[in-house]
C-alpha cells in the first residue's frame, strides 16, 4: 500500500535535469492518508560478533501523531513511536521512554525514524542532509544527520526504492547496521 | 572652670597626633571589609561546618555568571549564543566561557565512565536487579536488538544488558541540559534555550570589571531578533545592580540632603566655614572609629559601618552648639558655657552604647565600640580644636535663631495645657496598644538589595536549569567520604519517599554519580547474578554461539576488582558539576551536602528536620531561616538593650537634673514610642533597622534636652538643636526613599522619630521661658 502511494506521489514529481532529489520534491510525496498499515522485516547486523539478527512483523500509523511497531518474530513486542520517543506497549505499561532530556542522540534518531516512516519531511530538514538521484522509476536518497550529537550514534540512512520506498539502511557509527524492509 | 587657649594648643596638637597615629596603623594594616552576615552570629551559633559549607556554596555562586539565551528561532538563538560566547571570552576579566562541547569531548564524556558499568549502575536498572526482575532487564536488552531504534551503541558483548546505556541515559546530568550539535541545550524549554557559562578571573565586585562584561552582554542584547531573550544568574549582576543603584540614590538622595543641610548652614549663619567646620568632628569620628575597630575586630562589618557612622551623626551636636554659642561669646568664653551640656551629652550616650559590648553579639560589640570611639573623637575635636579654628570669628548674634525662637514660644506647653496632657495621653495609649498587638518582621527580604525582576530572572535561569537551592540543603559528616556516601545512600530511601509524597520536588547527592565503594561492591554482585541467571538464554534468542558467551562473561570477570574511587571519579569530566557537593573531602570529618530543587515549604523543612534528627551526622541547614532567626535575635537584643540604655541615661540624668528628669527623657521616648506605633502601621511589623535608628532619635533627642536645660533654652541653644536635628534628619531621614530595605527602613525611623522629637522638645520646657531650672 505504501509503495502504491509512493509510486502516485513520485509520478507527480517534476524531476530536474540532473536528477538530484530535494527536500521539496520529497515533500510533494507527503500526500498521504492519515492511517496507513503494513508489514515489515528487520537486519541487524552487529560488527561485533559479524552476525545479523532478523526480525519481522507489522506496522501502522497515524500521521502527525504515532507509528505502532509490532514486532511478531522472534519475540513479540509492540512498540509505539511518537515525536517525543518510544515506548514499549506490552500490557499497556511503558517499558522504555525516550526523552530528548535524557539521551538527546537516541531521541534524534527516533524523531528522524518518525519523520521518515509518517513522511513529515519538514521536521526532516532541520535534521539531515539530504543528497541522492533519481533515475528513471528508481531512486535513492541519503540522509546524513546535521547535529554532531546525533553523529555519534548514527552515521547516515539510506531510502531507496524502485519507484516507491522499499528499504531504509540507517548506518550506526559504531559499525551496526539496521536494514528494514517495507512491504 | 578657666582656661586660655595656649594652655590647649599643646592638648590640640597631642590629639591631632593621636588621629594620625591610629588612623596611620590601621591603614598600615590594611582596611578589610566584612558583609558575611554570618560573621554577625554570636561566636558559639556559628557551626563551622555550616559556616565552611555556605562558604563554599557561596564560592560557586560569586565566581561565575550563568547566561540564558532564548529566541524564537533556533538557527539565530545558536548564532547568538556563538557571537556571545566569543565576545566574552576576549575579555580580561573572564577566565574561560563554556558553551559547546567539542564532539571529541563528548566521545569522551560519554564513554568515560563505561569500564566502571558493572559497578556504578542506574537507579531504575538496580532497583529491577534488586527486586530480582531480571525479565524486564533481558526483555529491554531484545528490544534494543528487534526494535527499528535501538538507544545507541549497544555492544552485545561489553555490555548486552545496555547496563551503560540506560546509566547515560537517566545517570548522567543533574541538570536540564541537552547537547544539541554541541552547544548545550536547556531541555524542556518553551524556546530553544542555550546556555553559557562564565567564570570570572577572581572576585567579582570590581565595579570596571562588571561594566565591562554587562555591557559586552548588553551590546549582545541590543542585536538579538524580536522575541529573543538573554536571562543572567549571577553575583556580578546583583553587585552590578547594587552599585548602580548606590550611584543613583548617591547622586539623588545623597545630594539632595547635602543641598538641604548647606542651604540650612548658609541661611543661618551666611557663610560656607561653619558647613566644613561641622563637618570636620563628624570626619575625624568616622576615620577614628574605622581605625579603632579595625585594630580590635580585624575587619568592620560593613552594617556596622553604615550605622556606626549614623551615630556618630549625633556628635554634628558638638559642633553646633560650639559654633552658635560662638556667635555670642569669645573663643575663649565659649567652652565654659557649654562644656557642662557637652560632657553630659556624651557621657549619657556613651554610657547607653557601652551596654552593647556586653552582648553576646559580635555586630552588637562592633558597632558599641565604633560608635563610643567615634563619639569620643568627634567631641575631643571639637573641644581642642574649634577654640583655635574658630579664633578670628566675630560676635554676630544669629538672626535666625530670634525667628526659630518666637516660632518656639507659640508651641503649646504641657505644664499648663489640660488639653495636650489629655491628647498626649491618648496618643500615648493608643501607641501602646498598637504596639501590644504588633509583632515583629524578621524576613530575609529586609536584607535583598537587588530589584526583585533581577531576583526574578536569578530564579527563572535556575528553574529552568533544574539547579539545586543553594540555601537549604541537608549536610552529611561522617569519618570518610566513603562513610559519607554510605549515609546518603542509607538516606536516600526516606528522601525519595518525601518525593513520591509531593512534599518537594527533587534532590542532588554526591552518591548518585559516585556510589559508595560498598555500594558499587554490591551493585557488581548484583549483575554477576544478572550474567548467571539470563545471559545464556539471551544469547540462545539471538543465536550466538557459545564463545561469545564466554567472552561476555570474561568481560565481567576482567572488571572484578574494578571501582571508581574518589580520587578517579576527580579525574572524570562528570565530577565538574558535582565538585560543590564535597565540603570537605578528607580530614578528620569528611562532609558532603545533599541538595533539593523546588521550593521547600514548612511541610518539607519540618519532614527533612524530623530526618536529619534520626540520624547522627544529618543536619539540616536552612540559610533562609538561619538569616530571619538572626534578624530576630539582633531586634530582640536591640530592643531590650535600648531599655537598658534608657534606665542607663535615667540614672545618670536623674542625679543632676532630679525632679526635672523627665522633660530630659520624655522627648525622646515618647517620639520613640510613637514612631514605633506608626511603624506597626506602614510596615507591617518592626523589624531590627526601626530599632537601631531609634538609638539615633534616642542620642539627638536627649542632646537636645541637655543643651535646652543646661543653657536656660536661649534661642540660639534652641537654633543649634534645631539644626543639629534637621541636618540629620536630612542626612539620615531621605534614605526614606531608598530603595534598598535596610537604607529604607533605617531613614523612616530617623524621619519620623526626629520630627516628633523636634515637635515635643519645647512642649515640655517649663512655662516661663528664660528661667533657670
Amino acid at each position: 500500500m505504501i509503495r502504491r502511494l509512493l509510486l502516485a506521489a513520485l509520478l507527480m514529481l517534476s524531476f530536474n535535469a540532473s536528477g538530484e532529489i530535494s527536500f521539496s520534491q520529497l515533500a510533494q510525496i507527503t500526500g498521504m492518508p492519515q492511517k496507513h498499515a503494513g508489514s515489515f522485516v528487520q537486519q541487524k547486523y552487529l560488527q561485533a560478533v559479524d552476525a545479523s539478527l532478523e526480525s519481522s512483523g507489522v506496522f501502522d500509523y497515524e500521521r502527525g501523531k504515532s507509528i505502532r511497531w509490532e514486532i511478531l518474530e522472534p519475540i513479540r513486542s509492540e512498540l509505539l513511536m511518537t515525536p517525543d520517543g518510544v515506548s514499549d506497549q506490552r500490557n499497556g505499561e511503558q517499558l522504555l521512554q525516550l526523552d530528548a532530556g535524557a539521551n538527546p542522540a537516541a531521541a534524534a534518531l527516533g524523531e528522524i525514524l518518525f519523520a521518515l516512516l509518517t513522511a513529515d519531511w519538514e521536521m526532516l530538514e532541520s535534521h539531515v542532509e539530504l543528497s541522492g538521484s533519481v533515475d528513471g522509476e528508481n531512486w535513492h536518497a541519503v540522509l546524513e544527520p546535521l547535529d554532531q550529537t546525533a553523529g555519534l550514534v548514527f552515521k547516515r540512512v539510506e531510502l531507496s526504492g524502485s519507484g516507491l520506498l522499499e528499504k531504509i539502511v540507517l548506518h550506526e557509527s559504531g559499525g551496526d547496521r539496521t536494514t528494514i524492509v517495507l512491504e | 572652670m578657666t582656661y586660655r587657649i595656649p594652655e590647649l594648643t599643646t592638648l590640640a596638637a597631642g590629639w591631632l597626633l593621636v588621629v594620625v597615629a591610629v588612623i596611620l596603623l590601621a591603614a598600615n594594616r590594611g582596611l578589610a571589609f566584612d558583609s558575611s552576615i554570618l560573621a554577625l552570629l554570636p561566636e558559639t551559633e556559628q557551626q563551622p561546618l555550616v559556616q565552611r559549607a555556605g562558604d563554599k556554596i557561596s564560592a560557586e555562586f560569586s565566581a561565575g555568571l550563568l547566561i540564558l539565551v532564548s529566541g524564537e528561532d533556533d538557527a539565530d538563538t545558536r548564532a547568538a549564543v556563538t557571537a556571545m560566547a566569543s565576545e566574552l571570552a576576549a575579555l580580561s576579566a573572564v577566565e574561560t566561557v563554556t558553551w559547546r562541547i567539542e564532539s571529541s569531548a563528548i566521545e569522551d564524556l560519554r564513554n568515560e565512565l563505561f569500564a566502571y558499568r558493572f559497578s556504578v549502575i542506574e537507579a531504575g536498572v538496580r532497583q529491577l536487579l534488586l527486586a530480582d526482575q531480571h525479565q524486564t532487564i533481558s526483555r529491554q536488552a531484545l528490544l534494543n536488538l528487534f526494535g527499528p531504534v535501538s538507544a545507541g551503541a549497544n555492544s552485545i558483548i561489553d555490555d548486552p544488558f545496555g547496563l551503560y546505556l540506560a546509566l547515560q541515559k537517566n545517570g548522567g546530568g543533574n541538570l536540564n541540559l541537552e547537547l544539541a550539535d554541541s552547544l548545550l541545550r536547556v531541555s524542556n524549554a518553551e524556546q530553544p534555550t542555550y546556555l553559557v557559562t562564565v567564570s570570572l578571573n577572581g572576585d567579582p565586585f570590581p565595579p570596571s570589571l562588571q561594566q565591562m562584561l554587562l555591557t559586552k552582554i548588553d551590546q549582545q542584547r541590543a542585536r538579538l531578533a524580536k522575541g529573543s531573550s538573554i536571562r543572567l544568574s549571577g553575583m556580578l549582576i546583583h553587585a552590578a545592580a547594587g552599585a548602580k543603584q548606590a550611584q543613583t540614590e548617591i547622586s539623588t538622595i545623597g545630594l539632595g540632603s547635602l543641598l538641604g543641610i548647606a542651604i540650612a548652614v548658609w541661611l543661618v549663619f551666611g557663610r560656607a566655614r561653619p558647613l566644613l567646620l561641622m563637618l570636620l568632628p563628624v570626619a575625624v569620628g568616622v576615620l577614628f572609629a574605622s581605625a579603632i575597630t579595625s585594630l580590635v575586630f580585624g575587619r568592620i562589618h560593613l552594617i556596622t559601618l553604615a550605622f556606626g557612622a549614623g551615630l556618630v551623626g549625633v556628635s554634628i551636636d558638638y559642633a553646633l552648639h560650639f559654633l552658635c554659642e560662638r556667635r555670642y561669646s569669645d573663643a575663649a568664653a565659649v567652652l565654659p558655657k557649654i562644656f557642662a551640656g557637652l560632657l553630659l551629652g556624651l557621657f549619657s550616650s556613651v554610657m547607653a552604647y557601652a551596654v552593647m559590648v556586653l552582648t553576646p553579639f559580635p555586630g552588637l560589640r562592633q558597632m558599641a565600640l565604633f560608635s563610643i570611639a567615634g563619639l569620643f573623637a568627634s567631641w575631643l575635636t571639637v573641644i581642642l580644636w574649634f577654640p583655635r579654628l574658630t579664633g578670628r570669628e566675630k560676635i554676630r548674634p544669629v538672626e535666625f535663631a530670634q525667628k526659630l525662637g518666637r516660632l518656639r514660644g507659640r508651641f503649646p506647653r504641657i505644664d499648663n495645657n489640660r488639653g495636650l496632657q489629655l491628647s498626649l495621653t491618648l496618643a500615648l495609649m493608643l501607641a501602646l496598644a498598637s504596639l501590644w498587638n504588633s509583632s515583629g518582621r524578621d524576613d530575609i527580604r529586609l536584607l535583598q538589595t537587588s530589584p526583585p525582576e533581577l531576583l526574578q530572572q536569578e530564579r527563572a535561569v535556575h528553574r529552568a536549569l533544574g539547579n539545586a537551592s543553594s540555601s537549604q540543603y541537608l549536610l552529611i559528616s561522617a569519618a570518610s567520604l566513603e562513610h559519607c556516601l554510605q549515609l546518603e545512600e542509607a538516606v536516600r530511601p526516606a528522601l525519595d519517599a518525601l518525593v513520591a509524597a509531593g512534599l518537594f520536588e527533587g534532590y542532588q547527592a554526591l552518591s548518585g554519580s559516585l556510589p559508595s565503594l560498598q555500594r558499587q561492591t554490591q551493585n557488581y554482585a548484583l549483575v554477576t547474578k544478572l550474567y548467571q541467571d539470563h545471559l545464556e538464554s539471551l544469547y540462545q534468542t539471538i543465536k550466538l554461539p557459545p564463545e561469545r558467551y564466554n567472552q561476555a562473561q570474561d568481560r565481567l570477570a576482567r572488571a572484578a576488582s574494578l571501582r571508581l574511587t574518589p580520587e578517579n571519579w576527580q579525574q572524570l569530566a562528570a565530577s565538574k558539576t558535582r565538585q560543590g557537593f564535597i565540603i570537605e573531602a578528607s580530614g578528620p570529618t569528611a562532609v558532603t551536602v545533599i541538595r533539593f530543587t523546588g521550593l521547600l515549604d514548612d511541610k518539607a523543612k519540618a519532614a527533612l528536620n524530623e530526618l536529619a534528627g534520626s540520624r547522627p551526622g544529618l543536619t539540616f541547614v536552612d540559610q533562609v531561616q538561619n538569616v530571619s532567626d538572626l534578624l530576630k535575635k539582633y531586634r530582640v537584643q536591640i530592643g531590650k538593650w535600648l531599655i537598658i540604655a534608657y534606665l542607663i541615661v535615667l540614672a545618670v540624668l536623674g542625679l543632676r537634673y532630679r525632679r526635672n528628669l523627665w522633660r530630659v527623657v520624655l522627648p525622646p521616648l515618647l517620639a520613640s514610642i510613637f514612631t514605633l506605633a506608626i511603624l506597626v502601621q506602614l510596615e507591617q511589623g518592626i523589624n531590627l533597622f526601626h530599632l537601631m535608628a531609634l538609638i539615633l532619635v534616642l542620642g539627638i533627642g536627649l542632646d537636645m534636652g541637655i543643651f535646652l536645660t543646661e543653657t536656660n533654652e536661649a534661642p540660639h541653644i534652641w537654633l543649634a538643636v534645631s539644626l543639629s536635628a534637621y541636618t540629620s534628619l536630612l542626612a539620615f531621614g531621605l534614605l526614606a526613599l531608598s530603595a534598598t530595605p535596610v537604607l529604607h527602613h533605617f531613614g523612616i525611623t530617623v524621619a519620623i522619630g526626629l520630627s516628633l522629637v523636634w515637635l515635643l522638645a519645647p512642649m515640655v520646657r517649663r512655662v516661663e521661658p528664660g528661667s533657670r531650672l
